[in-house]
């Protein structure tokens, strides 16, 4: 009961914990895409879209959370140390995000209801420019002002949902899911004059974002070996509800817009081959064509994302040497990101190792990830980032709500 | 599947291991990120821009009228130029002298303490003062708006003031004496005027704890005095006033359309207004607005030392009646008004944000003395007729940024 209750209020501890990516890309559309899950579905490079077992299963996808008669719970955080540069200097970061938490309940024979968060994008920047304005005094002269603008991002999009599955036949499970998305970006712009005899220029802009999308999943096993895996996310037209406070002054300006997040289709595939699992994913988000006039002005591109991962499986067998019980992983993934830098596609390039631990007498599993993104290229997009991270999740299966056997 | 003690102990230890790890991470995390500047992109940083515009038309020199004037330093009393200043002296303890007067003398000693422009006295004849008492009761604190020249006076003595001194530079303290024969118990104030049209403004030591103790107003009696049924034989008093005050009028300053006068130790503003409708508080941010002055240092009819000035929000409409002014807060900052013809900028930047965000509080500024009541000044800034030269009008020069 202890576990129990000790788990529930941290899972609400890690929910009201703010993420922060603070990516130099961040400012871009409604910031950088996070794109990850679990700190297992890191280890493998994303590409977990089918997996599901007593433990593990994809947030992504709805059909991976069918049931194994118990219930499942998934809750992972991180921190990154980002190292920013541009053509104009470099900059590192200390970041920290909790990526997710799901939990799915065993329903009604095979049929399976879960809830679960995810953040999605970080909006987190600051960003410093020195300029120099020439001003001509009425009475004096020419006078030149060093100015110094301050650009500060925050913010970002989340989204909580529920998911229902259910198990067809041994070969074939499904799932659909429907998501609440919600977030706030703000962008606090000032200019400050180096000569002290200026005041400060600021404006506070804030954007709402809320809006419903629901998910799709089908899971086909045709073997022991193999597995594959579909999912369609329908297109989410996001409410943004806008408002702009200049520094000084008590007046707002309040705008309406929309912003799109395109329809998504997702292609997983899963195999098993004694103790090496291999798996695979893509997913691909038609961004080209969205109907986005809050990020006017912005170019888009299609996102493509691509992912591959192995595992060493453990042994389950008693006295046996440490790297027999952990599981070992390793992934590489690839991201088209959904919007240009500097006129060009901004690609993501990732590579992770990591560990599976059982706890509990393997009822749960304590996993590592040790990532390593690389994003953007100077010449391409005006900046590029190397990002060093570590994920720590805890994935478990459980008897809580499960209905006792008479 | 079992669930053995064992087993609860490991996960409860996974879950307080994720939990002390996640406040070690989040507590590492921080800002300092300061590239990507490049991505910001220039169409959401504002550009910044300047504009100059006159005064609204409800620009007007403004004079609340003569009043009494505490003063720690001088008294005035003259005239110069307009200017007229006389003094009122208040003894509150001349009764304790005793219910019974037998006096053999009682006189009122002043002492002079220079003059206000001595370079400009070119009439060194002599001249004199007179004296007088208030028949009624007059309170200079709670009534110091209203002219004394309303109240009823009886003349009591007059007294040669003497020739302006023949070296100002090195200028001595004298004592003047008035007789105050006529002095009864129910005099309360006393009220020193020019009888002569003087052409220059002399000043006198007041009663104050900062001035010579030798050197106060007072009031010195001798002769026989009976307190509480005590006589006090061939006895000198001298009595102090509570208060020492002067009081002023310039109302005959003639009017001069191209120019607003300051006055110091003596009520005379200058309220300004401008129209910044033009700047919409959804898009402009204020980086600094100067009101830009020009003073006239070729004016002849300065007076006194320069003065600083700085200015007050005003709170109310002023312009049907400016008697109704009402300040608000002030600026910290004092400008000196230069003695040459030269531009004074007063950075009026804080209330010139509440205008444009609030534009129903925007009732403009008044000019006035960082100072006011110790001494008497006065200065000219050029206004905004159209005879005057249009560099010399006044101004807001307006610096803000335009966010889009």
């Amino acid at each position: 009961m202890i576990v129990r209750i000790l788990s529930l209020f941290l899972i609400l501890i890690f929910i009201a914990t703010p993420s922060s990516a603070e990516s130099v890309f961040s400012p871009l559309g409604i910031g950088i895409w996070l794109d990850n899950g679990s700190a297992y579905s890191s280890s493998v490079g994303g590409a977990d879209l089918v997996q599901s077992d007593s433990v593990y299963f994809s947030i992504d996808n709805p059909a991976t959370w069918r049931s194994y008669g118990t219930t499942r719970f998934t809750t992972s955080f991180g921190g990154s140390k980002v190292y920013g540069y541009d053509v104009t200097g470099d900059d590192v970061a200390d970041n920290y995000i909790f990526p997710c938490t799901a939990i799915q309940l065993p329903f009604y024979k095979t049929l399976s209801l879960g809830f679960y968060y995810q953040s999605l994008t970080d909006h987190d920047y600051l960003v410093f420019r020195d300029d120099t304005y020439q001003i001509e005094e009425p009475v004096d002269t020419l006078d030149s002002y060093d100015i110094l603008r301050r650009v500060q991002g925050n913010g970002g999009l989340a989204r909580a949902g529920t998911r229902m599955a259910f198990q067809f036949s041994r070969e074939i499970s499904t799932g659909f899911g429907v998501d609440y998305y919600f977030g706030e970006l703000e962008e606090l712009i000032t200019l400050d004059f180096e000569q002290g005899s200026f005041l400060r220029s600021g404006q506070f802009i804030r954007h709402e974002l809320t809006g419903v999308g629901m998910d799709f999943g089908l899971n086909v096993q045709p073997n022991d070996k193999l597995t594959f895996g579909f999912t369609f996310r329908t297109p989410v037209y996001l409410d943004v509800s806008s408002s702009s406070t200049i520094q000084g002054g008590d007046s707002t300006g309040v705008d309406s817009e929309r912003f799109e997040l395109p329809a998504a289709l997702g292609f997983g595939m899963k195999h098993e081959f004694g103790r090496l699992r291999t798996l695979a994913s893509a997913r691909f988000e038609a961004w080209e064509n969205s109907d986005n006039s809050f990020a006017e002005g912005q170019e888009f591109t299609n996102k493509i994302g691509l992912g591959l991962g192995f595992e060493r499986l453990a042994l389950k067998e008693p006295l046996i040497p440490w790297y027999e019980f952990v599981t070992f992983r390793a992934g590489l993934n690839y991201l088209q990101h959904y919007i240009k830098a500097g006129g060009n596609t901004l690609n993501f390039y990732g590579a992770s190792v990591g560990l599976g631990v059982p706890v509990a007498g393997g009822r749960g599993m304590l996993d590592f990830a040790l990532t390593y993104e690389m994003r953007g290229l100077v010449n391409d997009n005006a900046a590029r980032e190397s990002i060093y991270g570590l994920k720590i999740g805890l994935s478990s299966t459980e008897r809580w709500f499960v209905r006792r056997q008479r | 599947m079992t669930h053995t003690k064992q087993s609860q102990t490991q996960a409860r230890k996974a879950f307080l291991l994720l939990f002390f790890v996640s406040l070690v991470l989040i507590s590492c995390a921080e800002y300092d990120s300061s590239v990507g500047r490049n991505l910001v992109g220039g169409a959401e940083d504002g550009e910044i821009k300047e504009m100059v515009f006159l005064p609204a038309d409800a620009f007007t020199s403004y004079e609340r009228g003569d009043g009494l004037k505490f003063s720690s330093t001088q008294l005035h009393l003259g005239e110069q130029d307009g200017f007229h200043s006389d003094i009122v002296l208040w003894f509150t303890n001349y009764s304790s002298l005793g219910e019974v007067l037998e006096l053999d003398s009682v006189r009122l000693k002043i002492y002079s303490a220079g003059y206000v422009d001595p370079e400009l006295i070119d009439d060194p004849d002599e001249w004199q003062a007179e004296l007088l008492r208030f028949d009624e009761l007059f309170n200079p604190i709670y009534e110091d708006y209203t002219s004394a020249q309303t109240y009823s006076m009886s003349p009591i003595d007059t007294s040669l003031l003497g020739t302006v001194d023949e070296d100002l530079d090195t200028f001595e303290v004298s004592e003047f004496t008035f007789e105050l024969d006529t002095l009864d118990l129910d005099t309360l104030l006393l009220y020193i005027r020019p009888v002569d049209q003087a052409t220059f403004i002399k000043k006198f030591v007041p009663w104050s704890g900062v001035s010579d103790p030798e050197s106060l107003p007072c009031i010195e009696a001798s002769g026989t005095f009976v307190v509480n049924e005590d006589t006090l034989q061939d006895t000198t008093l001298s009595v102090k006033p509570i208060y020492s005050t002067w009081y002023t009028d310039d109302s005959e300053l003639s009017s001069e359309p191209e120019r607003l006068l300051f006055g110091q130790g003596y009520v005379r503003d200058v309220l300004l207004s401008g129209d910044f409708s033009v700047l919409d508080p959804a898009s402009h941010s204020l980086n600094r607005v100067d009101l830009v002055l020009t003073a006239d240092g070729d004016w002849d009819r300065s007076m006194g030392k320069t003065s600083a000035v700085t200015w007050f929000d005003i709170t109310a409409e002023w312009s049907a009646d400016p008697d109704t002014v009402e300040f608000g807060a002030g600026s910290e900052l004092a400008y000196f008004i230069p003695d040459s013809t030269d531009a004074i900028r007063l950075n009026v930047t804080p209330v010139a944000r509440q205008w444009v965000a609030l534009p129903e509080t925007n009732f403009g500024v008044a000019i006035r003395s960082v100072v006011s009541g110790t001494t008497v000044s006065r200065r000219a800034i050029f206004s905004g007729e159209a005879s005057v030269d249009s560099t010399m009008r006044p101004y807001f020069h307006v610096v803000y940024t335009e966010f889009k």
